[in-house]
């Protein structure tokens, strides 16, 4: 599973390849854009949308490819309708996803930008505590707190949250300490704003862009953690679908080759998903680039 | 001195990792007799031996000194079911988790080094266009997609390696190989494209420094140039991330173990977890972030040995 250490990594590289402005806007931009869309309005509008439902089974047709009985993507291998089961499985990754690092920007946001602008004791203290946080292997912290908490949404999110602060946390706090020492920051200091004022009026807008391009890409990290923690059985309980429990679920007709599409389809929507959510972060990136190498 | 306070910090992560470990059990939802036991906690003399075991009657701190006195001395608790102990578990699926740990960072390296490499040396051309696009699209693979996805192509349509299963290296030679193949790709590909992009990254910087047009003036070959004067300098980060990834690793390979039913320690935590074996994980959990730790001391350490400049930073 692609850690943390992946997702920093990605950005890291990403700096180095800036692309030229005409490919800005190409479809390297707004297809990722156009994909993250559909998938979030249909987590969103999924009670309304007119879809059959996600957990009754159609004993007429079991396991039947894409278009068959009128199952648009098929069924899978109880005969539940695999396109409800992808649009409700999406509220379970995004929510992961999305809540988990909201979480993490604030709380982690907060305390790197503590650490990063105070500096002193402060910084070691706050530093300290996330760094404990991150001597443990993400995945297993992950796995640790579901195992121990019980297997929920609430409590997958809660796990991946708590991983996810630290490197929230490690991220803003490096952006803050270029950003402190920038001379408009000495200058508003020099004119005696506050600390709280200089913060949020001077700090805070600096970092708020390289923390939004990490955390496309950690959302796209927590949605492979979901599918991760559905494998071992600690997501969701079944019968409500997530991508992870329905590429796991039909793994067997994955492995006898009966009905490989089960599994292959929300692996597919998985992958597009994360692979969007990637390339947004890149485009970001590329933006900051360009507007910190003009300044 | 720098060695010195590094040790020190090591021995203040280790003991807060420690204590967060310990204090997993209080995440439990209800009492941790009942939760452990399970359907048998209504065994007055298994409960008794729960509670004295984990030293239920005292306060917390107490508890937790209890705990890591028995840690210190070897013993990390047991299964109540089969008495199976936590050292025992380790001892017998330890070398599995880093069999396979070995065999997937050798396996990325050996694919990221020469794909970096040609990369770098013609940065932009349309071959490092490929090489780039398709390590950015791996980041976005789980591995346990990658893992289903080779056990239909290899194990179900091409028969060529078995889907599951382990072959012990005393066994079968061979044998073993072949049951480790298909994680150890699985596992390898994303590691590979991590550092691929890493190495590329460096080289391309490396590659812009005066020595290297010096080289190249002086007619030295391309392949030459490469391997000896651009590779070393621009594989620090590659050593840190690869350092770091073998820490992780001992709890990253979870997942692969349990796809492929490899008897390792992942595998253990899996099945302790679904058998509502609490203390067993805890002490799967202590081993796995302990190692993680002292794998980034060791690299922190040997960082510090390759470049002097880090000790004094």
């Amino acid at each position: 599973m692609p850690d943390l250490t992946s997702a920093t990594e990605v950005l890291d590289s990403l700096a180095t390849n800036a692309r030229s402005s005409s490919r800005r806007y190409g479809p390297a931009f707004w297809l990722p854009a156009v994909w993250i869309g559909i998938v979030a309005a249909g987590a969103l509008l999924a009670s309304v949308l007119p879809l059959q439902s996600p957990l009754r089974s159609d004993y007429a047709h079991v396991a039947v490819g894409p278009g068959t009985g009128g199952h648009l993507l098929g069924t899978d291998e109880i005969g539940r309708d695999i396109l409800a089961r992808l649009v409700f499985g999406a509220r379970v990754s995004l929510t992961v996803g999305v809540v988990a690092v909201a979480v993490g920007i604030v709380v982690g946001g907060t305390i790197g930008l503590l650490a990063g602008y105070y500096r002193g004791k402060v910084e070691t203290v706050l530093m300290a505590i996330v760094d404990v946080l991150l001597a443990f292997p993400a995945l297993v912290l992950v796995i640790a707190i579901t195992a121990f908490l019980g297997q929920s949404l609430r409590n997958v999110t809660v796990a991946v949250a708590i991983v996810a602060i630290p490197a929230f946390a490690r991220v803003t706090r490096g952006a803050t300490l270029t950003c402190a020492q920038r001379d408009f920051v000495t200058a508003a200091r020099g004119m005696g704003a506050t600390n709280r004022r200089v913060l949020i009026h001077d700090v805070l807008p600096n970092v708020v862009l390289p923390v939004a391009a990490f955390a496309l890409v950690v959302v796209g990290v927590a949605i492979i953690a979901e599918g991760g923690l559905a494998f071992l059985g600690l997501s969701v309980p079944p019968p409500d679908p997530s991508w992870g429990s329905m590429i796991y679920g039909a793994k067997n007709k994955l492995a006898d080759g009966t009905a490989p599409f089960i599994s292959l389809i929300p692996a597919g929507v998985m992958l597009l998903t994360v692979l969007s959510f990637n390339l947004a972060g890149d485009h970001l990136r590329t933006l900051l680039n360009v507007r910190e190498s003009t300044l | 001195m720098w060695v010195a306070r590094k040790v020190a910090r090591l021995v203040v992560v280790v003991f807060a990792v420690s204590a967060l470990t310990f204090l997993l059990t209080s995440l439990l939802p209800g009492s941790p007799v009942d939760d452990i036991l399970g359907t048998k906690a209504t065994d007055p003399v298994l409960s008794a031996q729960v509670r004295h075991d984990l030293h239920l009657g005292d306060p917390l701190p107490v508890r937790y000194v209890h705990w890591a006195d028995g840690v210190l001395h070897g013993n990390f608790g047991r299964a109540y079911n089969d008495n199976e102990k936590v050292t025992d578990i380790i001892r017998q699926r330890l070398p599995v988790t880093l069999e396979l740990l070995v065999a997937a960072q050798l396996l990325a390296l050996a694919v990221a080094v020469p794909l970096a490499m040609v990369s770098a040396y013609r940065a932009d051309s349309g071959l490092d266009r490929i090489i780039t696009a398709t390590s950015f699209g791996t980041l976005s693979i789980p591995d346990f997609v990658v893992a289903i996805v080779l056990v239909f192509v290899f194990a179900v349509r091409l028969k060529w390696l078995p889907a599951t299963g382990y072959v012990h290296l005393s066994d079968s030679v061979t044998g073993n190989l072949r049951s480790i193949t298909l994680p150890t790709i699985a596992l390898a590909l994303g590691l590979s494209a991590v550092y691929t992009r890493l190495l590329r990254a460096d080289l391309i910087a490396t590659l812009q420094e005066e020595y290297i047009l010096m080289a190249r003036a002086q007619g030295l070959p391309t392949r030459r140039i490469m391997l000896h004067h651009a590779l070393r300098p621009s594989s620090f980060s590659l050593l840190t991330v690869f350092g770091i990834n073998t820490g992780a690793l001992i709890g990253g390979t979870v997942i692969v173990e349990y796809l492929f039913a490899l008897p390792g320690m992942g595998f253990r935590l899996v099945d302790a977890i679904g058998r509502r074996e609490y203390i067993i994980v805890q002490g799967l959990v202590l081993v796995i972030a302990v190692g993680y730790v002292l794998a980034n001391f060791l690299v922190d350490l040997l960082y510090g040995m390759l470049d002097p400049r880090v000790r004094h930073a």
